[in-house]
């Protein structure tokens, strides 16, 4: 049960940060997939080559498969959809419980005949919904461009887990930042933990993709579970991984909503 | 059993602060004040009525609900202007109300609409956009408008110009001729003296008097402040057995409690040419409340 009356009021607050993060990554998934070019890939991996490896592959532009669908995946779930959304989270997740209590209109919230869990669902509903919603918006357009610019190319299957993959790592990384969000009375240390422990788990992928002596790190990081590789080959692995993100990210929303109820609100 | 009850409440926050063991109950049709300087605990004992914190110790009712567990049946029929007033900033100030009509399951707006007719309220502005008093106008017709049986006001008239005080306790005075129960927050006698059927004094998180306002005010002694056409005419009310003290070669301040009637004789008399009143402190009006009369 949420309270529609504050899902609409969300929806209207909300959808200017949400519309802007979506152009943003309009643009990026157009630019992405239009660079795409089989016969230019060779040269561009000359030109890359000039470059460190280490640098490159922090990034994720470590390109083995040179497909179209190969080519997103390092391209753009290697880099672009890890970083924007997790800005998106973070700032939404703060907008809509930390700093409501720190600056006291949450008396208008919970002020009224709603419980504490359904003003706290209501919130969570509509931080994940929007997560979907961006998740779903980015797949098609990148569908679409890919389609509008290399017909036929597209392992749509392949591309899907993608996305869910991407998805349900988001909806963890930004389950954390709701729970931060819920934990907190302020806006400064729902923004320290809830954006600071998913970039930390982010540099740490960054170095584990360095390779070498750094690999090690792949078993410290929550982005690892997302395996751009696996899934693209279909393996059980990359999809054991979306099902244990999944289940942290509601893991997270529950604990966070569950704080939510129980602590005290000076406001 | 009251309307609000307070049950032994105790929050301890540390280093003096919080309130303990506080209890007191406001019955049906009466107007409660609460009275306590800065940081006495008022707004800390509102949190716990309003079901924002959890009491370390004890237990609060309202129409013989839990305060915290029962929170949302009690705010069905409760309004509640908060201290520090902070509304949701971006929008106007109709949408706004609106919106918490909605969010209370509110049909009608008529009475959103004549609250802010009487105070006066530009709705089509945007909240940001507003002073202090006007925000805490929106803040007042978001309080009454849906006819709740029970207020809760933190400090209501800060911020707002004499005459909207003055329509405040108009409007306060008819609710409660319609036996709405009215508790009621300051740090200024002032403010709550007009309405108040009872006044509970907080002192350092605990209640220390709980007083019939029509006492309290027989008690409540005032300071005037007399200033004389000569010296001598002062020297001369000085010995008017009067509680007084020199301030200057014309003027004296003098503390009068109860009827003031032959007080103000005696100074026209006396040579006075000019009376102001000296506005007490609580704190002054506690020590002179107890510390004459003892305990």
């Amino acid at each position: 049960m949420i309270c529609y009356p504050l899902l609409g009021q969300d929806i209207r607050s909300g959808w200017k940060l949400w519309a802007g993060f979506a152009a943003i990554l309009t643009v990026y998934v157009a630019l992405i997939v239009g660079m795409y070019d089989p016969d230019i890939t060779r040269t561009m991996e000359e030109l890359l080559a000039s470059l460190p490896p280490q640098m490159l592959a922090a990034f994720g532009f470590a390109m083995e498969d040179t497909t179209l669908t190969g080519f997103i995946a390092s391209y753009l779930f290697g880099f672009l959809l890890l970083v924007l959304p997790l800005i998106y989270e973070v700032a939404a997740a703060v907008r809509l419980v930390a700093s409501m209590v720190e600056k006291g209109s949450m008396v208008y919230l919970v002020g009224t005949p709603n419980t504490r869990g359904k003003i706290i669902r209501t919130q969570g509903f509509f931080l994940a919904g929007s997560q979907g919603a961006l998740f779903l918006y980015v797949g098609v357009l990148g569908a679409a461009c890919a389609g509008y610019f290399f017909p036929g190319q597209l392992d749509i299957p392949a591309y899907a887990s993608l996305c869910g993959g991407a998805f349900c790592l988001h909806l963890m990384l930004g389950g954390f930042s709701f729970l931060a969000s819920c934990a907190f009375g302020d806006t400064k240390r729902a923004l320290l933990w809830g954006g600071g422990v998913p970039l930390a788990f982010y540099l740490l992928h960054m170095l584990a993709n360095m390779g070498g002596r750094l690999d090690i790190l792949r078993y410290a990081t929550v982005f690892s579970l997302f395996d751009t590789e696996a899934l693209l080959a279909g393996e059980g692995l990359g999809y054991a991984g979306m099902g244990i993100l999944a289940a942290a990210g509601a893991a997270e929303y529950l604990a966070g909503m569950i704080l939510f109820r129980k602590r005290d609100l000076s406001i | 059993m009251g309307i609000i009850d307070v049950f032994h409440i105790t929050k301890d926050y540390g280093g003096q602060r919080g309130i303990f063991d506080l209890s007191f109950h406001v019955e049906e049709g009466e107007v409660f004040g609460f009275l306590g300087p800065n940081g006495a605990g008022k707004t800390t004992t509102i949190r716990h009525l309003m079901g924002f914190v959890r009491a370390d110790m004890g237990e609060c009712f309202i129409k013989g609900k839990n305060c915290w567990d029962e929170a949302s049946l009690i705010q069905k029929k409760l309004g509640y202007l908060p201290g520090e007033l902070s509304l949701l900033e971006h929008m106007e100030a109709w949408d706004f109300l609106e919106f918490v009509a909605r969010m209370r399951g509110q049909r009608s707006m008529r009475r959103a609409r004549a609250l802010a007719e009487r105070f006066e309220l530009d709705v089509s502005q945007k909240i940001r956009r507003m002073s202090k008093g006007t925000k805490q106008k929106v803040g007042l017709v978001c309080a009454f408008m849906h006819n709740p049986d029970v207020l809760i006001l933190d400090e209501p008239t800060s911020g707002l110009d004499p005459l909207m005080q003055s329509r405040f306790v108009e409007l306060l005075l008819e609710e409660k001729d319609m036996g709405k129960t009215i508790f009621l927050s300051s740090h200024m006698l002032d403010e709550i003296e007009k309405t108040a059927d009872r006044i509970g004094i907080l002192r350092e998180g605990r209640l220390a008097a709980v007083e019939d306002a029509a006492k309290l005010r027989q008690n409540y002694q005032k300071t005037y402040v007399l200033t004389f056409d000569g010296p001598a005419a002062a020297e001369a009310f000085l010995r008017r057995g009067y509680s007084c003290e020199r301030l200057g070669p014309l003027q004296l301040s003098a503390r009068v409690r109860g009827p003031v009637a032959e007080f103000l004789q005696d100074a026209g008399s006396g040579g006075a040419v000019s009376i102001d009143v000296k506005t007490e402190s609580l704190e002054e009006l506690f020590m002179h409340y107890y510390g004459r009369d003892g305990q």
